[in-house]
C-alpha cells in the first residue's frame, strides 16, 4: 500500500509535466528508447538481460524464466537542454506490461507504451517586419504540435530447443497528432490546425541461443503494416482572442473574435496519408555471466526508414530519421537468489551507449527527400539499480542516465539529456492452479 | 523493511527534485522551411452607377409636413392599431374628450397654424412595407377634416432659467368619438398635411424619437359608472393614452440631378443608392487564404462632409433591369457581411473583409456586386458624392496564406 500510494503520488506530479525535445519533430517524433528502468539502467537495448539474470523485460524469450506472472510499471522522465536555446522537461508513462510465463517453457505478454513523442513548441528565431499599404506588421512563425504514436504489444515466446527460445511481438500503433502552423501577425496568430490520427502494425521477432557459456540474442523488426494517418484540416483562422481554439468568444484581454467565423467555414478536409513510417531493424546482443552475478553485454542494432514520408505532414524542421546505429555496452551485478540481506538483494546496473543518425529533409521547393550530410550522434552513459523484495519477487528498479547529441543545426549544436526512470514490477501466483484441499 | 523504505524515499526526493524544473520554453529555430505567408493585393480598378428608389425614410425619428430646400413633404401620415379601444365601448363608460397630440421641437410654432389634420378608416399604408411614392397620390377629398391645432409650448421653469421643452401641437377630435372607439373600426389614420400653396414647414417627433413620452398619441379622458343601482358611485375623470403604431412622412421623389462622369450620390432623402463593382472573385488568393484586412476607399470629388454613414450590402444576385429609377429596389441584400463606415477628411473606408472571405470559403458565392446606401442614422437631408475617376480609389487586402 506504501508504495501504490507514493507511485500513484509521483505519476500525479509527473503527469503536470511537459516534455518537448528536437527529435519530436522529427518524421514521425522521437522514439522511446527504453520501455524499462531496468533496461534503461544498464543501457540495454533490450535484448540482453537487464531485470534480472536470464530476463529481460523487453525480449519476450526471455519472459519463460519468470516465476510468476508479473504486472510492471514504469515512469520516466528527461530533461532536455538544448546549447543556448531552451531547456525543457519531459515526463511519461514508460509501459505498462503483463507477462504470464507458462510452464517454464512458454510466455505471453502485452504491453502498453509510447512508441513516439511528438510534442513540440518552436518559434522562429528570424522575427522580420513587413511594410505593406503603409502599414509595419510584426511577423513571426510557430510550430506547435502534440500528440504522438502509443504501441500496444502482444507477445508470445516459446522454447523450441533445450538452448534455443524464439518469441514473436505484434505491435499495434495507434494515437493521434495536433499541429498548429502559426505566423504571428502582430501577435495575432493566424492558425492552420491539423490532426493526424495514426495506424499500423509492426512484427517483432526474436530469438535467443545459449552456446559456449554465452548468451546470444537476435531481433528483427518490420512493419507488417506501415504506419498510416487519417490527415484532417481544418480550415486557418486568425485566434484573435488567443485561446487556441478557433470559436466565437470574445476575450477582454485579447478583444475580438476569431476571424473567420467557425460557424462559416468550411467542414474539415480529411485525406489518408499513407507510408508514414515503415522501419525495418536487425538487433545483435551478447551477453555472459561472471562470478555467478556479474553479467557484462554488447548490443548492436541496425534500424532503417523505408516509408516514403509525405511532404503533407506537418513537420517542423523538415527533417526525419532515415537510419539509426546503436551500440551499447553494460554491466549488471545481480542480486543474490540465496541472501536475505539488505545489500544482497540489491541489483546495479550501469552502461554506455552511442547512437548515430541519419536525417533526410524535403528540398526547398521539391517533393523529394534528400539525404542529409551531416549525421546526429549521441553518446552516453546511465546508472541504475533495482531493489526486490517479497517472498515472490517483487521488484523496484530506478535508472539515470545522461547523453549528449550533436547536431549540426543552424540554431543549437548540442542537445544535452538527463533521465530518470522509475520501475515497479509486482509479481503474483495469478494463473496458476491451485492444488485442491 | 526501514532499510526499503529508506531508500524509496531518497529516490522519491531525487525524483520529485529532478522534476521539480520541468519547464516548456520554445525552441528557437529557423522555420523558413514552415510555408506562410502574408501578401497583399491591390485593386483600382473600381467601377459602379447610382439608381433611385422611393425613398426609403420610414423608421425615421422626425416627420415631416410641408417643404424644405428642394424637399418637398406632402404630409405625415399616422396609424393606430385596433387594439384597446373596447375599454370605451362599454355602457358604463362615458368619453368626456379625446384629443390627438404631436411634439415638435420648434419652439418657433405659433398658434393658428395652417396644419390640418385628417381621419379616415381606411388602410392607407404600411411602415415597413408601403413606398412613398405610391403614397402620394392619397386624396384627403374622402377623408374627415379635424382642422388646426392649438398649441402650446411646454418650458421647464423648476430653474431660475426657463428651459423650453417641446412644443405640443393639440387636436379636440371629440366629434370622431364615436368612430374612433366603436370596435368595429379597424383602421385610424390620420394625416397632417398643409393647404397648397402653403410655404411653412414643420418638424415633430416621431414615434422613433422618444421612448414614449413625445410619441404622437390620442389622449381619451373618460368617466366609469361603477355599480349598477341607483346609490352607485362614479369615478371622476380617468385618462388613457393610445400611443401611434405607425407614422411616415410622405416625400415628394427628387429624380437624380446629373453628378457628373462617373460620379456615385448617396442620399436617403432622394432614395439615391449606388452599385459598386469591384473584380475579385476567390481565384485572386491562394486556396485557405484568410484575409486580415480589406479596406475599400472612396474618394469624395470636392467640399468634405464628416460622419455620414454609409452601409454595404454585398448583393444576392443582379437584376436585368436597364432602368436607374425603381420604386422598389430592386437590387436584394444577401442579407449578411454588410458592413458601415462614415465619411471622414473627404473619403470614406469601409471594410468588405467578411464578405470577400466568405467567398473565398464559399463556392456558391459569388461576387456580383456592392449596394451603397445612407445608413438609417445620418440625418435625412444630407447625402454625400464619390468620384469613381479618383486616383487614389482603392480596395487594399492583406492576406495570410499557407
Amino acid at each position: 500500500m506504501f508504495l501504490l500510494r507514493n507511485v500513484l503520488r509521483l505519476i500525479f506530479f509527473i503527469s503536470l509535466c511537459l516534455s518537448q525535445g528536437p527529435f519530436n519533430s522529427y518524421g514521425i517524433g522521437d522514439l522511446q528508447n527504453w520501455n524499462s528502468a531496468s533496461a534503461g539502467g544498464s543501457s540495454s537495448l533490450g535484448l540482453v538481460s537487464s531485470y534480472r539474470q536470464n530476463i529481460s523485460l523487453a525480449n519476450p524469450t526471455t519472459w519463460y524464466n519468470l516465476k510468476y506472472t508479473f504486472l510492471s510499471l514504469s515512469y520516466n522522465g528527461f530533461e532536455s537542454t538544448l546549447e543556448n536555446n531552451s531547456k525543457n522537461g519531459y515526463s511519461n508513462l514508460q509501459s505498462a506490461q503483463l507477462i504470464v510465463p507458462i510452464k517454464d517453457k512458454h510466455a505471453l505478454g502485452i504491453e502498453l507504451h509510447p512508441y513516439s513523442y511528438q510534442k513540440i513548441d518552436m518559434i522562429d528565431s528570424l522575427g522580420n517586419d513587413l511594410i505593406a499599404f503603409e502599414d509595419t506588421l510584426d511577423l513571426q512563425k510557430q510550430f506547435v504540435q502534440a500528440g504522438g504514436v502509443m504501441a500496444f504489444d502482444i507477445s508470445a515466446s516459446t522454447s523450441i530447443f533445450s538452448h534455443t527460445n524464439l518469441a514473436l511481438t505484434f505491435q499495434l500503433l495507434f494515437g493521434s497528432s495536433r499541429q498548429s502552423n502559426n505566423l504571428l501577425v502582430d501577435d495575432i496568430p493566424y492558425v492552420i490546425s491539423s490532426r493526424l490520427n495514426y495506424s499500423g502494425v509492426n512484427t517483432i521477432l526474436y530469438a535467443k541461443h545459449q552456446a559456449i557459456g554465452f548468451d546470444f540474442f537476435f531481433r528483427s523488426q518490420f512493419a507488417f503494416k506501415p504506419l498510416e494517418a487519417i490527415h484532417t484540416k481544418l480550415y486557418p483562422y486568425f485566434d484573435t482572442n488567443k485561446n487556441g481554439y478557433h470559436d466565437f468568444v470574445y476575450d477582454y484581454l485579447n478583444p475580438g473574435y476569431d476571424f473567420p467565423n467557425p460557424n462559416d467555414v468550411p467542414d474539415p478536409e480529411q485525406s489518408r496519408i499513407s507510408n508514414i513510417h515503415e522501419p525495418s531493424s536487425f538487433s545483435l546482443g551478447l551477453s555472459n555471466t561472471f562470478y555467478q552475478r556479474l553479467q557484462v553485454s554488447i548490443e548492436f542494432q541496425k534500424s532503417k526508414e523505408n516509408a516514403s514520408f509525405s511532404g503533407e505532414i506537418p513537420n517542423g524542421f523538415n527533417k526525419r530519421i532515415i537510419e539509426n546505429d546503436k551500440v551499447s555496452v553494460g554491466a549488471i551485478w545481480y542480486h543474490s537468489k540465496q541472501s536475505f540481506k539488505f545489500l544482497d538483494n540489491l541489483t546495479f546496473r550501469s552502461g554506455l551507449f552511442f547512437n548515430n543518425f541519419t536525417t533526410d529533409e524535403l528540398a526547398y521547393g521539391s517533393s523529394i527527400r534528400m539525404k542529409s550530410k551531416n549525421n546526429i550522434t549521441e553518446f552516453g552513459y546511465s546508472i541504475g539499480f533495482g531493489y526486490k523484495f517479497n517472498a515472490v519477487g517483487n521488484q523496484i528498479d530506478f535508472a539515470y542516465n545522461s547523453s549528449l547529441k550533436s547536431f549540426e543545426a543552424s540554431d543549437f549544436s548540442e542537445e544535452r539529456l538527463r533521465g530518470f526512470q522509475i520501475g515497479i514490477s509486482i509479481a503474483d501466483i495469478w494463473f496458476i492452479k491451485r492444488r485442491q484441499r | 523493511m526501514k532499510s526499503f523504505r529508506l531508500l524509496f524515499d531518497i529516490c522519491l526526493i531525487c525524483f520529485l527534485y529532478f522534476f521539480s524544473s520541468c519547464s516548456e520554453e520554445p525552441i528557437h529555430t529557423d522555420l523558413s522551411n514552415v510555408d506562410n505567408n502574408i501578401d497583399t493585393l491591390l485593386i483600382t480598378d473600381i467601377s459602379g452607377y447610382n439608381y433611385q428608389i422611393s425613398p426609403n425614410i420610414s423608421g425615421y425619428n422626425k416627420l415631416y409636413v410641408g417643404s424644405r430646400e428642394e424637399f418637398t413633404f406632402l404630409s405625415s401620415l399616422f396609424n393606430f392599431s385596433s387594439n384597446g379601444w373596447d375599454t370605451f365601448f362599454d355602457s358604463t363608460v362615458t368619453v368626456d374628450s379625446i384629443f390627438f397630440k404631436v411634439f415638435s421641437g420648434d419652439s418657433l410654432i405659433e398658434n393658428n397654424i395652417d396644419l390640418n389634420l385628417y381621419f379616415s378608416t381606411d388602410s392607407i399604408f404600411d411602415e415597413s412595407s408601403s413606398l412613398v411614392s405610391e403614397l402620394g397620390n392619397v386624396v384627403f377629398d374622402e377623408w374627415v377634416g379635424l382642422g388646426i391645432p392649438s398649441t402650446e409650448a411646454v418650458i421647464d421653469t423648476s430653474d431660475t432659467v426657463n428651459t423650453f421643452q417641446e412644443t405640443i401641437l393639440k387636436w379636440d377630435i371629440g366629434n370622431l368619438v364615436e368612430t374612433i372607439i366603436d370596435t368595429l373600426t379597424l383602421h385610424r389614420t390620420f394625416s397632417l398635411s398643409l393647404p397648397s400653396g402653403s410655404g411653412s414647414f414643420f418638424e415633430l417627433y416621431s414615434r422613433e424619437y422618444s421612448s414614449g413620452s413625445l410619441d404622437p398619441k390620442i389622449e381619451v379622458y373618460y368617466r366609469r359608472e361603477i355599480g349598477s343601482n341607483s346609490d352607485s358611485s362614479v369615478v371622476d375623470t380617468l385618462m388613457r393614452i393610445i400611443y401611434v403604431s405607425e407614422d411616415i412622412s410622405l416625400i415628394e421623389t427628387l429624380e437624380i440631378d446629373d453628378n457628373g462622369d462617373n460620379n456615385i450620390l448617396i442620399s436617403r432623402a432622394r432614395g439615391s443608392r449606388a452599385i459598386l463593382n469591384i473584380p475579385f472573385d476567390s481565384i485572386h488568393l491562394p486556396q485557405y487564404s484568410v484575409i486580415r484586412s480589406a479596406n475599400l476607399s472612396l474618394f469624395q470629388p470636392g467640399d468634405s462632409l464628416d460622419n455620414f454613414s454609409v452601409r454595404m450590402d454585398p448583393l444576392k444576385f443582379l437584376p436585368d433591369s436597364g432602368s436607374s429609377i425603381y420604386n422598389a429596389d430592386p437590387y436584394e441584400n444577401l442579407g449578411m457581411h454588410f458592413s458601415s463606415a462614415a465619411v471622414a477628411s473627404n473619403k470614406l473606408q469601409i471594410s468588405l473583409k467578411s464578405y470577400f472571405q466568405s467567398i473565398l470559403m464559399t463556392d456558391s458565392l459569388k461576387n456580383v456586386g456592392l449596394k451603397f446606401s445612407a445608413s438609417t442614422s445620418n440625418d435625412l437631408f444630407e447625402s454625400v458624392n464619390f468620384d469613381l475617376n479618383h486616383v487614389n480609389n482603392k480596395l487594399e487586402i492583406f492576406y495570410v496564406s499557407p
